[in-house]
């Protein structure tokens, strides 16, 4: 959870990247880093939504890319791409990253949001909040539902 | 020789005109001398006729003696304007009878100047320019001595001998033999006219058929001369020829020989070629054969780094879990962190030597490849290379029994060429006898050829 209300000022961050683009991640949202593997499609499934798999008797929803409506396409498979499980509110959610860095410490005054721009020690990067992700999915699939 | 020397026309035309001169002197002196003989032949068998003729009619008148039978029967003779005289002389030496041609009347005959007895007279003979014929009238004879002749006889058979004792009177009859000289005259005269124009027409003759002989052989010596020369001057060409023939076929033989032992040599080579060329085969196998294996092992050590690359990916990701969970852990877990962090650091470094391994063995791999182009595109060479060999050792073993055959022709060539120079020698030595003889043939005619001949 990234909702605690306490200022901090360094937030540890888990830098990953999608093909060349990088982001950010408070790393106490990620439950664990697995490799590649294939999620079986949804039918009827969001197209945000690529698919889902079982890892250590969970569900994890893997997600396209961090951003809804993004114009980035999805990553081209390949058994280097990594999947960040993430705990939310909701469920686990699979974030796909072509390259995965370290945990590094960026300094804040304000929390950052989902979406917001954050320095790293490998350049700038968009910093992405599972929690948010998840709350468009589920408001997402909602709507397509009420819809 | 000085006879030698002396032109032909000259020669021709002294022998020709020796032999007009040989054949006139013979006409003059033989013609006019036959003419005349036969001219007196005829007319002593005319005096004889007539005398006989005469006889025969006088002898009644001399039988009898008389004088007027006789001198009527001699009166007949005036019919024949040859006839100078007659005369019946009695045995006694009377004259019975006497006839004279009119200008004829005071001159003596020679009957009358000879002072012979009348059995001693010839029966024909010649005085001045008179025939003298006479003959003998027997008196007491009844028989007829002067029956006619028999058919063949002649004209004039001789009388029969008289009896012995018988008396015998004689007919003396002249004939002029002036005709016959005049005509003898006039047959010399026609002959040397006859000899003089043969000889001018024989020497105008002779000279032209020798002026046209002369020039005709003279042109033709010229031009034997000149074909001559024109044969000297080709045979020495030709014969300058056929040695520069022979120096070229000895250059060429020489070249064939080189050739040859080049094309031996190229064999040889080809052969080594062939030889290094298999050797290199094998060795091009060899080495091919140690690619794949390399190829091979490359392939291994790419599997082999595979796994690793797979062992480093899965540490880092133990890593990262890790030091998510470090993170998590809080305080508690940074020196956990940092271990975390350092194990991240050696599988990245492993990742990182093994992508660069990866590349090293994607260059082997790569070069291997490239070697296995390089080696086949060098088996190829090889096998052409072989095979060219192969093709120059036979072209070189053709080209060697081509060039052998061609010493051998050139040999050939060589042999007929020192022939035809022997034979071009003895041509030039014909040529140069047959100007000698031109020149000497120009000499006999009179009219000179200029030798063009060079030794």
């Amino acid at each position: 959870m990234a909702d605690s209300e306490e200022p901090r000022e360094v937030l540890p961050a888990l830098i990953f990247a999608i093909d060349g683009q990088r982001f950010s991640i408070d790393a106490r949202e990620v439950d664990t880093v697995i490799g590649w593997r294939e999620p079986a499609e949804l039918p009827g499934g969001h197209p945000w939504v690529w698919g889902v798999l079982q890892d250590r008797g969970r569900v994890v929803t893997v997600l396209k890319h961090p951003f809804s409506g993004h114009s980035t396409p999805a990553p081209s498979v390949d058994r280097s791409l990594r999947i960040l499980v993430c705990n939310t509110s909701v469920g686990h959610l699979g974030l796909v990253a072509t390259d995965t860095f370290d945990i590094e410490g960026l300094p804040w005054e304000i929390e950052p949001q989902h979406g917001a721009n954050t320095d790293s020690t490998r350049g700038p990067t968009t910093h992405v909040v599972a929690q948010t992700i998840a709350d468009e999915v589920i408001g997402a699939d909602a709507s397509r539902r009420v819809g | 020789m000085e006879s030698s020397l002396m032109p032909l026309r000259t020669r021709l035309t002294l022998l020709v005109t020796g032999l007009l001169v040989a054949i006139a002197v013979t006409l003059v002196l033989i013609f006019p001398a036959q003419m005349r003989e036969i001219a007196m032949a005829s007319a002593e068998k005319k005096a004889v006729a007539m005398l006989q003729l005469v006889a025969r009619s006088s002898r009644v008148a001399v039988e009898f003696s008389d004088d007027e039978v006789a001198e009527r029967t001699l009166k007949q003779l005036e019919a024949d304007d040859e006839v100078l005289y007659a005369e019946l002389v009695m045995p006694d030496g009377t004259v019975l009878a006497d006839y004279r041609r009119a200008d004829q009347a005071t001159r003596n005959f020679a009957p009358r100047t000879l002072e012979l007895s009348p059995s001693e007279i010839p029966d024909t003979f010649i005085t001045d320019d008179v025939l003298h014929a006479a003959v003998a009238i027997p008196v007491e004879n009844s028989g007829d001595p002067f029956s006619p002749p028999l058919p063949g006889e002649g004209i004039a058979p001789e009388p029969s001998p008289a009896p012995e004792g018988t008396q015998q009177a004689r007919l003396y009859l002249g004939i002029s033999l002036l005709p016959i000289e005049t005509q003898a005259a006039q047959n010399l005269q026609t002959t040397l006219w006859v000899c003089f124009t043969i000889l001018v027409v024989g020497l105008a003759v002779t000279l032209f058929v020798a002026n046209t002989i002369t020039r005709r052989l003279s042109q033709a010596s010229t031009r034997i001369a000149r074909v001559s020369n024109d044969i000297y001057a080709a045979t020495q060409q030709q014969e300058a020829a056929g040695t520069e023939h022979s120096a070229s076929v000895q250059e060429v033989t020489q070249t064939m020989q080189s050739l040859n032992e080049s094309a031996k040599h190229i064999a040889d080579s080809a052969q080594e070629v062939l030889e290094n060329a298999e050797k290199a085969r094998k060795t091009t196998d060899e080495t091919a054969a140690k690619i794949a294996e390399l190829s091979s092992h490359a392939n291994r050590i790419a599997e082999i780094l595979e796994t690793i690359r797979d062992i480093a990916d899965r540490s880092d990701l133990l890593a990262l879990n890790a030091s998510l969970e470090a993170t998590r852990a809080g305080e508690a877990g940074r020196a956990f962190s940092l271990v975390a962090v350092e194990m991240r650091r050696l599988a990245e470094t492993v990742t990182d030597s093994v992508q660069v391994v990866k590349g090293l063995v994607a260059d082997v791999r790569g070069s291997g490849a490239e070697s296995v182009v390089a080696i086949e595109d060098n088996r190829k060479l090889v096998e052409s290379t072989t095979e060219s060999s192969r093709q120059i050792r036979m072209v070189t073993q053709q080209q060697q029994a081509v060039t052998e055959q061609i010493s051998q022709s050139m040999g050939d060539i060589a042999r007929v060429i020192s022939q035809s120079v022997s034979a071009t020698q003895q041509t030039r030595g014909s040529a140069e006898v047959l100007t000698k003889e031109a020149e000497m043939l120009a000499g006999l005619v009179g009219r000179g050829t200029r030798s063009t001949t060079t030794d």
